[in-house]
């Protein structure tokens, strides 16, 4: 048997091959880095996207949640929208009415997450309570008017963070959370079917803060975590990480795959977010702002959402502002920040419609606003 | 019958367990390097594969061909430049002036990008975007060619008394001072000892006031779970409120007689001693729906022609409705008509169930 003084010799030797290995990928992408998505689209004379001060305008304020709003998630069918917030409630919404359909008190209000069934019959939201609850819409209240949880989901060690239903499947769910690891779950029995991380199968080394399931190969999802990674998984092998994406400088708040379903979008703590290869790997194109003034730290990313094209990408920001950029030629077009009637506060959540034809923005502001294309649009 | 000799049979005697060395620091260190080496070869593979990954710009094609495949119903129409507009495009970009009140009645600058704002000393452009601070109501011309910033005090939110160029108004500072740790969290700014530092990660989603938020990261802290060192639970738990027990309080407003959140026909009852929750008075919403009342499930306008008796659950579009013009797609969300939306069947857009042609 080793002894403990030639396992830490071997330990420092394996550590510095994984930096070295580290290093040489660095420099081999680098070699492969011949542009940008920016430039590449300039090259080939794209022209830009050019918004009118009222061509996207806020249609609805919901009103209702006394506290933060933390999460929201549309029904992939009808125009219905679940939000979560720290006044301890999930609000089911008919966006284009603005009713509530739903108010929904929650056991413990420390609630970070909130996700719709695919069918829309059910939500789920998960929180400090380190679990994840799924709550049936049609169920009868008590007698004391709560909707009961129709499960739990139990198993973190840590707080959920994020949590989303497997695409056109009512019973698989995927959750993220503060131990470091992502969870596959079957709804219908509460048991995991997976865990993707933890100490021994090499995951994230910190906590995660969202996962993206990709619509056009429900196999795959991604992950983003306060390791200032994102990773691929394949729902089939647990075991490790397909591909580890490195880039950002902070914790990587949100993840959004792109609508072709071989790329995906980031936001980070670092004020940035990125386009990746899911493939490839490759860091395509970086969304920054301009640099800071007034020596004011620079605003966090803390959500974001692409156009049904691809070509507008939505990223919401730790100081209110929502920007609207060009995908193609990482410009900002648009700040729904700047916009009348736009939030008070600070972008927590964000979440495009399933036909694409608005965007609904969640904030510290304890509101939530539609935001659509005004006006009539002649189809060419 | 004769004695038998008593055979005496030794009890077992357990050895005792033998002295297990202190193998802490070895088995982490063992297992450490099982993921080290893993990570090695995952490190390997990876660089293996990269040998045959084509380079960056091929997956930029990929990206410029998707883009444009799909309509987009936020995208703005592209407007074609009017002659005048092209000449005057030429010359600008010639002359590299700006000259507001001609870009702006043509409306032949579509907006007003700050570089143009930096040369141009007083450019009045419709968008105020261009105008920093953010001053929605700005009508006036932004002051000064580098800093653009609103003469118009009223116009810097929150309402500062003297917009000083140096006034950094964040949304949530209750009076507009130099705060460089104003965060959107803290409740109230300008304090010379305000240290927002970098939030542990427990206190990055629950601290309701993380101004002073020193306490070691917590993975996982849960205030609901009794944490000890770590993010301590808010001041104002009560016992007996929620999920966890006597460790959190769970009550939204707690000590509030009304319930803000409440829906109109919602009634605030008063539990746990002062704080206050809403009931539920279930109704049924929809007038279609015949029968008793039940729980609100008829949310849907009901279709026309269909029995009203069973709730009205499913979308409408399978009914014929008037049919779906260029024009009236995409109103779904501009007419406050509709209240349900369906595809139209023939452009495939966003369209109003309800036929509201806008």
């Amino acid at each position: 048997m080793a002894s403990v003084a030639e396992l830490k010799e071997k330990h420092a030797a394996a550590t510095a091959s994984v930096n070295s290995l580290r290093e040489r990928l660095r420099q081999r992408r680098e070699m492969l880095l011949d542009t940008d998505v920016a430039r590449y689209s300039k090259a080939q004379g794209r022209a830009p996207v050019s918004f009118n001060p009222t061509d996207l305008v806020c249609c609805r304020t919901l009103q209702g949640h006394s506290g933060k709003v933390y999460s929201l998630d549309w029904t992939p069918e009808k125009n219905w929208i679940v939000s979560a917030s720290q006044d301890g409630r999930l609000i089911v919404w008919n966006a284009l009415t603005s009713q509530k359909t739903h108010a929904i008190k929650l056991h413990c209000p420390w609630v970070m997450t909130c996700a719709f069934a695919p069918n829309g019959q059910s939500v789920a939201c998960g929180g400090l309570d380190s679990a994840c609850s799924i709550f049936n819409l049609n169920s009868q209240a008590d007698r004391d008017g709560n909707m009961p949880v129709s499960r739990i989901l139990t198993g973190h060690k840590g707080y959920v963070s994020s949590c989303q239903y497997v695409p056109d499947q009512e019973t698989r769910l995927i959750t993220s959370s503060g131990d470091q690891t992502c969870v596959l779950w079957d709804v219908t029995t509460g048991q995991r079917i997976s865990i993707f991380g933890g100490e021994f199968p090499s995951g994230h080394t910190a906590d995660v803060l969202s996962v993206s399931i990709n619509s056009s190969n429900t196999n795959m999802f991604v992950s983003g975590s306060c390791d200032a990674t994102v990773r691929l998984w394949d729902i089939r092998i647990a075991s490790r990480a397909v591909r580890t994406y490195h880039g950002h400088e902070g914790d990587v708040n949100s993840v959004k795959f792109f609508p072709d379903g071989h790329r995906f979008g980031t936001g980070s703590d670092d004020g940035t977010c990125r386009l990746f290869d899911m493939r490839t790997g490759h860091q395509l194109q970086v969304y920054s702002r301009e640099p800071a003034r007034n020596d004011n730290e620079l605003p966090t990313v803390t959500s974001i959402a692409f156009s049904i094209s691809g070509r507008l990408l939505f990223a919401g920001y730790s100081n209110g502002d929502c920007y609207v950029w060009d995908t193609l030629l990482a410009e900002v077009v648009l700040n729904l920040g700047n916009l009348q009637n736009s939030h008070d506060g600070r972008i927590s959540c964000l979440g495009m419609s399933s036909d694409g034809s608005a965007l609904c923005t969640g904030s510290w502001d304890k509101n939530l606003k539609i935001w659509a294309f005004s006006g009539h649009r002649k189809i060419v | 019958m004769g004695e038998e000799a008593a055979v005496v049979v030794e009890p077992p005697r357990p050895k005792s367990p033998p002295r297990y060395p202190d193998l802490c620091g070895r088995r982490r260190l063992q297992l450490e390097l099982q993921i080290l080496n893993r990570e090695v070869d995952f490190l390997k593979d990876e660089l293996q594969s990269l040998e045959r990954v084509p380079p960056v710009s091929r997956s930029c094609k990929e990206v410029n061909e998707f883009v444009g495949t799909k309509q987009d119903p936020l995208l703005p129409i592209e407007k074609k430049r009017h002659r005048s507009c092209r000449l005057f495009w030429w010359i600008r970009s010639k002359l590299c002036i700006c000259v507001p009140w001609i870009c702006c009645s043509f409306q032949c600058l579509p907006k007003c990008k700050r570089p143009s704002c930096f040369y141009c000393s007083c450019c009045s452009c419709p968008d105020v975007s261009c105008c920093k601070p953010s001053c929605k109501s700005c009508n006036k011309p932004c002051c000064g060619p580098n800093s653009c910033s609103c003469c118009d005090v009223s116009c810097c939110k929150p309402d500062c008394p003297s917009c000083s160029p140096s006034c950094s108004c964040k949304p949530s500072c209750g009076s507009c001072c130099i705060t460089l740790c104003c965060k959107p969290n803290c409740g109230s700014c300008c304090q010379t000892g305000c240290s927002c530092f970098r939030l542990p990660s427990c206190c990055k989603f629950q601290c309701s006031n993380c101004c002073t938020c020193t306490l070691p990261s917590c993975s996982g802290c849960n205030p609901c779970g009794g944490c000890q060192g770590c993010c301590s639970c808010p001041s104002d738990c009560k016992p007996s409120c929620g999920y966890f027990g006597s460790q959190c309080c769970s009550c939204g407003e707690c000590g509030s007689r009304t319930c803000s959140g409440c829906f109109k026909s919602f009634k605030c009852s008063n539990l746990f001693g002062g704080c206050c929750s809403c009931k539920q008075c279930f109704k049924c919403q929809s007038s279609c729906c015949k029968g008793p009342p039940s729980c609100c499930k008829c949310q849907s306008s009901c279709c026309e022609g269909e029995d009203g008796s069973s709730c009205c659950w499913r979308p409408c579009c399978s009914v014929p409705k008037p049919s779906c013009t260029g024009c009236s797609c995409g109103c779904v969300w501009s007419c406050r008509k509709c209240t349900e939306g369906c595809r139209c069947s023939g452009c495939r857009n966003p369209c109003c169930a309800t036929g509201c042609l806008c």
